[in-house]
């Protein structure tokens, strides 16, 4: 975990409520994707929670929704700016154990921190396939930034009016291991359909990185911090 | 060159500057961070008999100037504190800790403390009798004198070393608690546990913590947390341990120009990891441009 000051390059919407926003600074802590920053915000007390979407050398892209106060103050800050963060939080995924055929399911605000693990997939050889979960169309980012990766693309819409209607297990075929990332009912959903693979959770957190005890949940093996023992969990230790 | 150096009862502390308990766990999270040995010293997690789960999440909600936490006293239970947490603990700290305890009932606090006493690198007891998120248990002893003086006693039969109490700010007259700690053996008291809040979503139209309430802390609470400080310091004659909302090494003498003897920092070590190093280079500088050579001095220095 590092401390340091991030200056913003760009910060624009590209979905509706859904903002991508690139950052410059050291990323040296970042060793995984499926990590997560915590970005320190004028104003407000808590650091915010937000994962890596992609990275490329000392420029770290995050997409955040906004659902509330801050990210609706995050969502007005500028290029220019500088921004506090905390990064190379949680584990990440492992993708030594992901083998060579992996399907990465994003639902949602799941879906950026897929892009960080489809790209370092594809990089170590593996094939691909990417399932992206939506409401509607206009909700749609980055299928073409997971196309241009190489991963072979599929996108749904619970509204059917973009790509397979449904939900993202509506697309699911032929899955030998999953990487999924999403809405606790999505993620329960996809468990069920597989019989490995790694789930990335969400709660509301204190700190990000072990010492307040406020985002544990219970595993298999014992109680586990979503900040620091995951937010990636495997298969076959997760307790519905 | 300043004097940081106070006394806590009886023993020597390096700087006042303590985190506090829940935001530290048993400090090596933290020492790789940083050398923990900077510190005064730390109170770690609180440490019930049985091992505890905690309560469901979410614990944690954001609030103007601070946050409500509702954790519920996680903790692996005095076993395995004492056979697991304090083996790694000595390997990162190595001065005095502070235990932290909670009970359910008084033979517990009592069962506790025993064991905890026996170990030799726990410097303080700090028993806390005002937690706010479990039910049956904690705070219900701190907001009653006669209880609070129950634990007390019953705690001082058991151990020689300095025993702390942690008080609860829920209550109409923190100085009656106070006292009648004193009078039932307590060599010092500590304050504010953190005050009991509530958020709601106004989505769900539920309140936002799975508990329903939690404990607020955070800078939004300095101000009351200085002046039960102040007043307790009026109120009684044992040292007092100040907390609530401290971030700042200004913040710090401030706290102790109240009345207390040493400082915890508790949900800033949350935000900012680096916090209490930061704090605990800073005094210095802060102590000069305020005129202070040593910081015995100014304890209560706010009274006339």
């Amino acid at each position: 975990m590092k401390q340091s000051l991030f200056l913003i390059l760009h910060n624009k919407p590209i979905a509706p409520d859904v903002y991508e926003m690139t950052l410059r600074g050291d990323t040296g802590a970042i060793t995984a994707p499926g990590q997560f920053v915590q970005i320190r915000l004028p104003g407000f007390y808590l650091r915010r929670p937000i994962s890596v979407c992609d990275l490329e050398e000392d420029r770290l892209t995050i997409i955040y929704k906004v659902v509330g106060k801050g990210t609706a103050a995050m969502a007005r800050l500028q290029a220019g700016q500088r921004l506090d963060l905390l990064t190379g939080l949680g584990n990440g995924y492992d993708l030594a154990a992901c083998g060579r055929d992996v399907t990465v399911i994003g639902g949602g605000a799941g879906v950026p921190p897929m892009y960080y693990l489809a790209k370092k997939l594809i990089e170590s050889g593996a094939n691909v396939t990417a399932i992206l979960g939506f409401q509607s169309k206009n909700d749609v980012f980055y299928e073409e930034r997971f196309r241009s990766l190489g991963a072979q693309t599929l996108v749904t819409t619970v509204d059917g009016s973009r790509g397979v209607p449904g939900f993202v297990t509506d697309a699911m075929q032929n899955v030998r291991y999953v990487c999924a990332c999403g809405p606790e009912p999505m993620l329960k959903a996809v468990w069920d359909r597989v019989n490995a693979g790694q789930f990335s959770f969400e709660e509301r957190m204190g700190c990000g990185f072990g010492a307040c005890m406020g985002c544990t949940c219970e595993t298999k093996y014992g109680n586990k911090r979503i900040c620091k023992d995951g937010p990636v969990l495997r298969w076959e230790e997760i307790v519905w | 060159m300043v004097n940081t150096k106070v006394n806590l009862c009886g023993i020597e502390l390096d700087n006042p500057v303590i985190p506090a308990s829940g935001t530290f766990g048993y400090g090596y999270e933290f020492a790789e961070l940083y050398d923990i040995d900077c510190l005064g010293t730390f109170s770690f997690k609180g440490t019930t008999r049985e091992p505890r789960y905690g309560n469901p999440t979410p614990r944690i909600a954001e609030t103007p100037g601070g946050m409500l936490n509702a954790v519920g006293l996680q903790n692996p239970g005095v076993d395995r504190v004492i056979s697991e947490e304090l083996p790694k603990l000595k390997a990162v700290f190595h001065k005095p800790v502070m235990a932290n305890v909670s009970g359910f009932s008084v033979k517990e606090y009592v069962e506790v403390c025993e064991k905890l006493d026996a170990e030799p690198q726990v410097g303080w007891l700090e028993v806390n009798i005002s937690c706010p998120n479990v039910h049956g248990g904690g705070m219900s002893f701190g907001t009653d004198p006669k209880m609070a003086a129950r634990v007390t006693a019953a705690v001082r039969e058991v151990t020689q070393k300095p025993l702390i109490v942690k008080l609860s700010p829920n209550v109409t007259d923190i100085c009656a608690i106070a006292r009648a700690c004193e009078d039932a053996g307590a060599d010092a008291v500590s304050l504010i546990n953190t005050l009991m809040g509530m958020r709601i979503d106004i989505r769900r139209r539920r309140p936002l913590l799975a508990n329903g309430t939690g404990g607020l802390s955070g800078g939004a609470i300095l101000p009351l947390a200085v002046r039960m400080v102040y007043q307790v310091y009026e109120a009684v004659k044992i040292p007092i341990v100040g907390m609530g909302g401290v971030s700042t090494a200004e913040d710090v003498l401030e706290m102790m120009l109240a009345g207390a003897t040493a400082v915890e920092i508790g949900a800033a070590n949350l935000v900012d990891p680096w916090c209490c190093r930061d704090l605990v280079n800073k005094l210095p500088l802060v102590m000069e441009q305020n005129g202070i050579e040593n910081l015995n001095d100014i304890i209560g220095g706010a009274h006339q």
